[in-house]
């Protein structure tokens, strides 16, 4: 079957009629040759058994009178018949009674004598038949005959022969009869095979078979056109359920993107509004912050005074309430930076103990009044210095420690440290805060670090706080990968956990302001201060602190002010406020550090700003100050950070300077003479050209700066900067190269007209000296 | 068996007068089956009966044969007569050699043999009016016929026989 089915249709059909054919002539044919052949047989078996007879019955007297002569005479009556190839008589003993044998044959003799009365059989080429003689039914002898069947023999080749030739012919005959007869099979179905590859080749479901007929292939065909018709219905649905699924997926996408605008819109929204919020908050804070800055900073000056013990308490709840109200706002800031995600935390080395010291250093006081021990116990294990944002960890600890001073009336505070692990690059470690104090109720456990939950209601009116602390806290300990946990028992005390990773390092911490906050030196010397503060409330009360420590105070209503104050006097310090009129505590410090004289240049500024944010104090830093002290400070830590600031520097050498502006020319023409050669006219041209462009591009100049034209602002000092330059007034060259670089950063419009002030003071200072120098020449 | 095996092997050479006759004997037997007796005498009879005119050899094998065989589905019955004159019913005659030719002649004027087959075995009896007389060639016994004889006596012999004799006389 195999190798059927992989020969064309028209072939296979050829193949098997041809077979059929060549097996039926086969058949045929072997079937007539062997029955022929039979036959021939049969044929010489009977007329072989006649003869026998014939012989038999007429040598019965020959036998019956011995006349053997007779006898062989009948017997040669045989050679009529030329197949006989020997004939005997033989009697009844076996004997031979008479016998014939035909001329050129071999002698034969017969010796076997059969039972039965008529018998032959074959043996290869030769019949032998035998037939008993009877006479009145006694047995006289029998007739043996031996008879050459080769003739036969011959006769059936040439017969097979016959037969071969018929075969070959009827084959070929077959062949041709099967050759064209078996198209109309075959070429109904090698053109329907012919449509449906056009269809699988061209995808064109249009094409049709065209056989007509109603025979099985003409049914195939039928059929396979109403497949095909459906299939083409079907690819037509197909193909409009697509277009309709692709419309359908436009629209959605165009929804989608509709949607999506809708949702950056959203959040674009979200993002404002956030912003507003935060904004929000820093201006809150600092409108609260100022107040209570004044507030504090005045209950404080108040404590000083001599006071009755009603006022005195009076005071003190003032600084009770105050002191609460500040930290709920730090607390309420430093939540809202932690939930924005805006709290970064630094990465530097720090000692633990040093850290842990200098929050106990704070705290002590609170300790002493109420009697409470506080004991350190800090794990020998634990590395001298670890790396991590050491601000935190002592806001941290400050706050767990702080709590449990606030809550305990008597017996200790213990702290403790403890290595947890230890694996060569960081170590966990586990603070301990353990007091002896109220304790927290066992329901109220899982609350406290909820936000605004405190023990009992009882705890806010006795011990103040705005429960966010230990929000803040966990917060703080959760954003650095750490846990905190706490345990307690009502009445007895409870001991607050928490774990944290740091790295490990060997390098020591850099000097910080924070560090040394605690070491105070007790400094009598008394510096001359400037403080730049627009309100008044403000301004009194860093007056009142400075004549507290008896330092020198010099108070500037705004930046311009302050740099004016600086600019005809020296000062040891400036303290400066970043919000003002006119020119703020940025733009004063920059114009500051920008100054030509090296003391005034380098002068120490303190940022007092109630912006009590890092990226603040960062860009206060960043612009030239030297520390930043946050709104409301608190008058010690203020001096502290003073003192910090001097004695990093120490006393602020007395520099002497040279007084350039008196000893140096307001210009210089050694550039225009050598460039003239000689020629007087030329340097003549040049100056008078600088007296009368000077002017104009100066209110070209202030017309742009009112107008706050950037761009016209940077054209119109570049087309100045030459003319000052030639005419060697430098100073004044780098100021507009100043304005020109602001106008490019496009910096507030009040410091361009600063710069735009000196360069046009300048030109006043300089026009009449040159004037006269135009007639020195002539 | 004795019977068939010498007529079986009759081609065999006589050697002695008593395998002579008892061939001869079994020639007159075989005879029998060729010959036809036309008319009503041999139906009619009871037996069939062999006359033997005077003494003869042959007597002793016929009545061996007489013993054995019948005829036409009857017993054979010998009888020896001196004389012709004697013989009653007679279907076949054996004339033996030393019987003279007037006393064959006058045997045969008898009518009682009138439809009996002459049988004699000396040269010229033939003409004297046997029918078959027997010969001696090579010694094999050979027999010549007169179908005047034959007719004569309503006998009609068959080919086969005639085609076996030496002689056939008219």
């Amino acid at each position: 079957m195999g190798l059927l089915t992989n020969i064309s249709i028209h072939r296979k059909l050829i193949l098997m009629q041809l077979t059929t054919a060549v097996v039926v002539i086969v058949l045929c044919s072997l079937t007539f040759v062997v029955i022929d052949y039979k036959a021939m047989r049969e044929n010489k078996i009977k007329s072989s058994s006649s003869i026998a007879q014939v012989i038999g019955s007429n040598t019965v007297a020959p036998i019956l009178f011995g006349d053997t002569e007779t006898a062989y005479e009948t017997l040669t009556d045989l050679n009529v018949e030329s197949t006989i190839t020997n004939a005997s008589i033989i009697d009844t003993t076996g004997k031979v009674f008479a016998a014939f044998t035909r001329k050129q044959a071999d002698p034969f003799t017969f010796s076997y004598v059969p039972k039965m009365n008529m018998f032959s059989h074959t043996s290869g080429n030769d019949l032998f038949v035998y037939y008993k003689i009877f006479s009145n039914k006694e047995w006289l002898g029998t007739v043996c005959l031996k008879v050459d069947l080769s003739d036969i023999q011959a006769q059936l080749y040439k017969k097979m022969k016959l037969a071969l030739l018929i075969i070959f012919i009827g084959g070929l005959l077959a062949y041709f009869l099967a050759y064209f007869l078996q198209k109309y099979i075959s070429t109904p179905i090698i053109d329907l095979v012919n449509v449906m590859e056009d269809v699988m080749k061209s995808g064109n479901f249009s094409l049709r078979s065209r056989f007509k007929g109603k025979d099985e292939v003409a049914k195939l065909s039928m059929a396979f056109n109403k497949m095909i018709e459906k299939i083409e219905k079907h690819d037509h649905t197909l193909s409009e359920t697509n277009n309709q699924l692709e419309l359908r997926v436009k629209e959605r996408t165009q929804e989608l993107v509709e949607k999506n605008a809708k949702l950056i819109a959203a959040k674009k929204i979200a993002e404002e509004s956030k912003t507003v919020k935060e904004q929000f908050l820093a201006s809150m804070s600092h409108e609260i912050r100022t107040p209570l800055n004044a507030i504090l900073g005045f209950q404080e000056l108040l404590k000083e005074t001599q006071l009755n013990p009603e006022q005195r308490e009076y005071v003190e709840s003032i600084d009770f309430a105050g002191k609460n109200l500040l930290v709920i706002i730090n607390d309420i800031l430093d939540l809202s930076k932690i939930e924005a995600g805006k709290f970064i935390f630094e990465e530097a080395s720090f000692s633990v103990t040093e850290i842990i010291r200098s929050v106990v250093e704070l705290v002590e006081h609170r300790a002493q009044e109420k009697d409470i021990q506080i004991s350190i116990k800090i794990d020998p294990a634990s590395p001298e210095y670890l790396m991590g944002d050491s601000a935190r960890l002592s806001q941290i600890l400050l706050n767990l420690i702080g709590n449990a001073i606030k809550f305990t009336e008597k017996g200790e505070v213990s702290i403790s440290t403890e290595v947890l692990e230890d694996t060569g690059l960081d170590i966990k470690y586990k603070f301990s805060i353990k007091d002896t104090g109220i304790g927290i109720p066992p329901e109220k456990i899982k609350l406290i670090f909820e936000r605004f939950t405190q023990g009992s209601s009882d705890t806010t009116r006795k011990y103040g706080g705005t429960g966010l602390g230990l929000t803040i806290v966990q917060q703080l300990v959760e954003l650095q990968g750490g846990k905190i946990e706490v345990e307690s028992k009502e009445g007895v005390g409870s001991t607050f956990n928490f774990i944290m990773r740091f790295k490990k390092t060997t390098e020591k911490p850099s000097v910080d302001i924070t560090k040394n906050v605690g070491v105070t030196s007790d400094s009598n010397e008394s510096y001359s201060v400037l403080l730049a503060e627009d309100i008044p409330l403000n301004q009194r009360l860093v007056q009142k602190i400075m004549a507290k420590w008896k330092y020198k105070l010099d108070i500037a209503n705004n930046g311009a002010e302050a740099i004016e104050k600086l600019k005809e006097k020296d000062y040891d310090l400036i303290l400066m406020d970043i919000q003002m009129p006119e020119i703020d505590g940025y733009t004063a410090t920059r114009i500051i550090r920008d100054m030509k004289d090296y003391r005034k240049k380098n002068i120490p500024i303190i940022a007092i700003t109630a912006h009590a944010s890092n990226s603040e104090a960062e860009r206060c830093i960043n612009i030239g100050m030297n520390a930043y002290v946050s709104k409301p400070f608190n008058a010690n830590y203020l001096k502290k950070v003073i003192m910090q600031l001097m004695n990093k520097s120490g006393k602020p050498e007395k520099v002497v300077v040279k007084n350039v502006s008196k000893g140096k020319p307001l210009f210089n023409l050694d550039y225009l003479i050598d460039h003239a050669d000689g020629d007087k006219e030329f340097i003549i041209e040049m100056i008078t050209l600088f007296i009368n462009d000077v002017p104009q591009a100066l209110t070209k100049l202030k017309s742009s700066i009112d107008q706050k034209n950037y761009g016209d602002i940077k054209i119109y000092a570049h087309s100045m900067k030459g003319l000052f330059l030639t005419l060697g007034i430098e100073e004044t060259g780098d100021i507009i190269k100043q304005v020109e670089r602001l106008a490019d950063n496009k910096y507030p419009i009040e410091e361009i007209r600063l710069k735009y002030n000196e360069i046009e003071k300048c030109y006043n200072e300089v026009k009449d000296p040159l004037k006269m120098e135009i007639e020195e020449l002539k | 068996m004795f019977l068939l095996l010498l007529l079986g092997s009759s081609f065999v050479m006589i050697q002695t007068e008593v395998e002579e006759y008892q061939a001869k004997a079994a020639f007159m037997y075989n005879f029998t089956k060729f010959v036809e007796w036309e008319d009503n005498s041999l139906n009619n009879a009871s037996t069939f009966n062999i006359c033997v005119l005077g003494d003869s050899p042959i007597v002793s094998p016929l009545n061996d044969l007489a013993a054995n065989k019948k005829i036409n589905n009857k017993k054979i019955n010998i009888t020896k007569y001196s004389d012709a004159g004697d013989i009653k019913t007679c279907h076949m005659l054996f004339i033996p050699e030393h019987i003279s030719p007037e006393h064959i002649k006058r045997s045969l004027q008898a009518p009682s043999i009138k439809n009996a087959l002459i049988v004699s075995e000396q040269k010229g009896d033939l003409d004297l009016g046997s029918a078959i007389n027997f010969l001696i060639v090579n010694n094999k016994i050979k027999f010549e016929v007169n179908l005047n004889s034959l007719n004569r006596n309503n006998i009609k012999a068959s080919s086969q026989l005639l085609k076996l004799a030496l002689n056939i006389k008219n």
